[in-house]
């Protein structure tokens, strides 16, 4: 049964914002937020912390019927604060006009999204036991440590229920949950003789505290935990890999690190008049853009940790092929800016917080390949030995041939209007040999598009639940996405790995 | 300069509701024996240029209210609860009184509330920041449109800048009679030219005559040099590699500081053990000292105390290179049986007979490069000292002068750099940290 959102309370307060604005002839958008949280750590089997939060709040963007813009926010929902801060930001947004300030009446010309409420059924921080979530976190703590010696461990579990309410001029009234759940064990192995220490993480994600309770989220933590153990005591002796350009395996976190960098944020629609994939300010779409076997796809997946229905402008989020099969074929459009970037507004507004002001920007990305190569086995129990011989069986290396396994994304970066990004991952596997060499990580770097078009193919079924978080513009949202368990990509001059000379 | 602050009315009924739970007013719940609070009030004020776009739907002129703080609690039963404090507390007290039992949980090492001490009064709070946030902001646009002009008549296509100023009011009370009550200000700009260089300004006091006008200055000057295509051929056996102060700084923060938490050594979680501290070991060359500095007047790192109640003060965490206490709050001052330390931010002190300036050493340099920006940073291991980053905005030096854009490759191991008798260090007049010269393995992409 869906959940009772508390952001419903707040039906006066939004009136009073609304019948304000009309009264002072400015169209007006309200995103209210009520969040709640919890964390815990337990570290080296000892309970650290147990920490809560709430955040209630309210956002008000005001438009001049000319398009000037003024934002005002406070922690206060009330009649009266919501009246004032509409009075405020038309003020700023007229005082604003006086200095040739940028207009904007993308808002004056869609229709109401309608009144209505999108509520998961997952649980709420209320229906989840304090002691429950310990008990099984401080166990799965000792048992990690249980993978390995001389380890320190540090396991998080944290859970977080958003409620958001928008509303706008036009009538439309959405209301919408955003709820979240990560367990992870951040773990360091130490530096022997001649070793450094080294950190590793294994985490899992989903939508509440299932991600900690539910025995299909225990089993795959466990293996994840177990295998980047082994990775962190093997890589304390690593050596350094030679820089250079190579033919590349990358693992489906690695792959959502290339569809979230090196593309995804080069067709979010703001930024399209200095984005690579933009032309005069247009997105070039049906320019072919990667290899054709190719498609990236972004849009939100309920139960997912980047889970959002509705955009921060009241808009449905819709899911967008940007790429498919190597041609460019949507933007991740916002209500401001998808109609001067050509595109089509794809509800891709997301907000950090009620104090913050809406950008496009991803949900859940993944890149799939046409016909990819099955491959059975678990993609956690999946070891360098397997992954070469099957790589060779399916003709995506030939006997000899040096090719690196990118195992692990540790996060990345991406300056879309150069069209450059880097990312990072946990480990490298030369795959030259029948027994495939470690080395230390190093950065993987290059040119969006030539990453993009060399990409050869696939093997294993979709895993989506590549974790982080994307800080674009200084505001931090949940994202996630991934690929098919294993991504091969053409030796390229302009996709590079790093390390030694 | 300080500013009187009047009670709180927020602050005052939270107070008188601790009290009473003090003296067990709710029965559902244990009495509290102790409690200590923080709660900062104010506002905030902004106004960007995105894409040559000034004020428009991505960085409008802005007003943002707002309250909130954290508090922390000891149960009768010695039980401990740490949770935010937000507007609506005080209306849902008796219901938040009860999630606050329900989260309590028995911490090991939890401290205790510390009597109230001395605390250092160091200068936050600039009248001019206040007046500006309560009133007009047309200071933002002249400072904007004066960047934007001068930038665009440069050559820059795409300028990016942004203005904002605060004002706030902090409260810190706790159970054993503390009361300390401060007002702070903070005022920032910021100009960028096509996304290749950026630079501005950020303190807690108005900018200085002619700070404007130096930063754009800086931006025209190193935008057009990033412009400009170099070429460089690394050595095989490492490259001389100059990083400009920001950049410095992020190294340090990630491999140094980054490893100087008490609850990463006290867990096994850092580079460095407890032992390391213990024995003073050896981590930097000697000329190197790391303090934390919370008395700096108008710093964005000045503190008159830790929300815990530890006073304010300057504090070395390395010294001549030597580990000499990781970075405690009170309970991992409790675990780890050094000293709580002080609150504030970390400088870099060298140790010379005199301070080179960062020109003379560009100029020193004959064959290398100056580092203006990395990519990946934050994707880096800071435990194992290891890096492997990018640089795409990156200087040739060739006999001390500047030569046009590489994009660069780095890797190395910092914790090497820092023990690196090579190792160097430069200073900008308007850097509270130096610029260092490390030598490291350079692979530059064509």
């Amino acid at each position: 049964m869906p959940k009772t959102l508390r952001v419903e309370k707040y039906s006066e307060a939004l009136s009073a914002l609304t019948k304000k604005a009309e009264e002072l002839g400015v169209y007006a958008i309200g995103r209210v937020q009520d969040s709640q949280g919890r964390s815990i750590s337990i570290n080296n089997g000892r309970l650290e912390g147990i920490s809560t939060g709430s955040a209630v709040g309210i956002g008000v963007q005001v438009f001049t019927k000319e398009g000037y813009t003024g934002f005002v926010s406070s922690d206060q929902v009330t009649p009266e604060i919501c009246r004032n801060l509409v009075e405020t930001a038309a003020r700023l947004a007229r005082s604003a006009s006086g200095f040739g300030t940028e207009t904007n009446k993308a808002a004056f010309e869609i229709e109401s999204n309608g009144v209505h409420t999108i509520a998961t059924d997952y649980k709420t921080l209320a229906e989840t036991s304090y002691d429950v979530q310990v008990k099984e976190l401080s166990e799965a703590n000792q048992r990690a440590h249980s993978y390995g010696d001389k380890l320190s461990i540090r396991s998080r579990h944290g859970v977080g229920d958003a409620h958001w309410r928008i509303v706008r001029s036009d009538g439309t009234d959405i209301s919408f949950d955003m709820p979240t759940g990560s367990a992870s064990h951040g773990i360091t192995a130490p530096g022997g003789p001649g070793g450094q220490a080294v950190s590793v993480g294994a985490t899992v994600s989903g939508p509440d505290s299932s991600v900690l309770l539910s025995p299909e989220f225990q089993e795959r933590w466990e293996l994840r935990t177990k295998k980047a153990i082994g990775l962190a005591q093997k890589l304390t002796t690593a050596p350094t890999l030679k820089g250079g350009n190579y033919k590349l395996v990358i693992d489906y976190a690695l792959a959502k690190g290339l569809a979230h960098e090196a593309f995804g944020h080069a067709s979010e629609s703001d930024g399209m008049e200095t984005s690579i994939l933009g032309s005069n300010g247009k997105m070039r779409l049906g320019e072919t853009m990667g290899a054709e076997i190719v498609t990236i796809t972004d849009g939100p997946i309920k139960g997912d940790y980047a889970y959002q229905p509705v955009s921060a402008n009241g808009m449905p989020r819709q899911t967008v092929d940007i790429m498919k099969d190597g041609v460019l074929m949507a933007g991740l459009g916002d209500l401001f800016s998808a109609g001067r970037a050509g595109v089509p507004i794809s509800g891709a507004e997301r907000i950090e917080s009620y104090r913050n002001l809406p950008l496009p920007r991803m949900t859940n990305i993944r890149i799939t390949v046409k016909d990819p190569v099955p491959f059975d086995t678990r993609f956690e129990e999946v070891t360098p030995e397997e992954l070469r011989a099957k790589l060779v069986e399916a003709g995506f290396i030939k006997e000899g041939e040096q090719a690196l396994y990118l195992a692990g994304y540790t996060g990345g970066q991406v300056m879309p209007k150069e069209g450059d990004f880097v990312f990072n991952c946990v480990a490298i596997y030369d795959l030259s040999q029948p027994e495939p060499s470690l080395y230390q990580p190093a950065i993987f770097s290059g040119k969006v598009l030539s990453a993009l078009k060399s990409i050869m193919g696939g093997l294993g079924p979709l895993h989506l639940d590549a974790q982080g978080h994307c800080g674009k513009g200084g505001q931090s949202v949940p994202s996630s996405g991934g690929s098919h368990s294993f991504v091969v990509l053409e030796r390229n001059d302009n996709v590079f790995i790093g390390g030694g000379a | 300069m300080s500013e009187t602050i009047n009670e709180n009315p927020y602050v005052e009924k939270l107070l008188d509701l601790l009290r009473k739970a003090e003296q067990g007013a709710w029965a559902n719940v244990p009495k509290l024996a102790g409690w200590r609070l923080s709660v900062s009030e104010g506002r905030s004020v902004t106004l960007s240029i995105v894409d040559n776009k000034l004020g428009d739907v991505y960085g409008p002129p802005t007003a943002r209210d707002s309250l909130g703080g954290g508090i922390y609690l000891i149960w009768e039963d010695n039980k401990r609860t740490s949770t935010s404090l937000d507007r609506r507390t005080l209306d849902e007290f008796e219901e938040r009184l009860v999630e606050w039992r329900a989260s309590a949980f028995d911490e090991e090492h939890g401290p205790a509330i510390l009597e109230p001490r001395t605390y250092p009064d160091v200068p936050m709070f600039d009248e001019k920041i206040k007046t500006l946030v309560e009133g007009d902001t047309t200071l933002f646009f002249q400072i904007l449109q004066q960047g934007y002009k001068e930038l665009r008549a440069s050559g820059a296509e795409f300028v990016d800048a942004g203005a904002s100023a605060g004002s706030s009011s902090s409260y810190v009370r706790n159970s054993k009679g503390l009361n300390v009550s401060y007002s702070s200000t903070s005022f920032s700009f910021s100009f960028a030219a096509d996304s290749i260089y950026g630079n501005g300004y950020s303190k807690r006091r108005m900018y200085p005559e002619g700070e404007v006008e130096r930063i754009i200055e800086d931006v025209k000057v190193t935008t057009a040099r990033l412009k400009e295509s170099g070429k460089y051929t690394p050595r095989p056996d490492g490259d001389r590699v100059v990083l400009e102060p920001g950049v410095s700084g992020s190294f340090l923060g990630t491999y140094l500081l980054g490893n100087l938490y008490g609850s990463g050594v006290a867990n096994g979680q850092s580079a460095f053990k407890l032992d390391d501290f213990k024995e003073g070991k050896q981590v930097t060359r000697s000329d190197m000292t790391l303090v934390l500095d919370g008395l700096r007047p108008y710093e964005f790192s000045a503190s008159r105390l830790t929300t815990e109640g530890i006073a304010g003060g300057r504090q070395a965490l390395v010294d001549k290179g030597k580990l000499i206490t990781p970075i405690l709050d009170l309970k991992y001052s409790g675990i780890t049986g050094f000293a709580p330390t002080v609150t504030g931010g970390p400088y870099v002190e060298i140790d010379e007979p005199e301070k080179t300036s960062f020109e003379d050493m560009i100029k020193k340099v004959d064959n290398g490069l100056l580092v203006y920006s990395l990519l990946g940073m934050h994707t880096q291991d800071g435990t194992s000292g290891r890096y492997s980053v990018g640089a795409p905005k990156t200087l040739v030096i060739e006999n001390g002068e500047l030569k046009g854009k590489v994009k660069a490759t780095l890797a190395g191991n910092f914790f090497d750099n820092l023990k690196d008798s090579r190792t160097a260090f430069g200073w900008d007049p308007h850097e509270d940290n130096p610029a260092m010269e490390i030598h490291c393995q350079v692979i530059i992409e064509e």
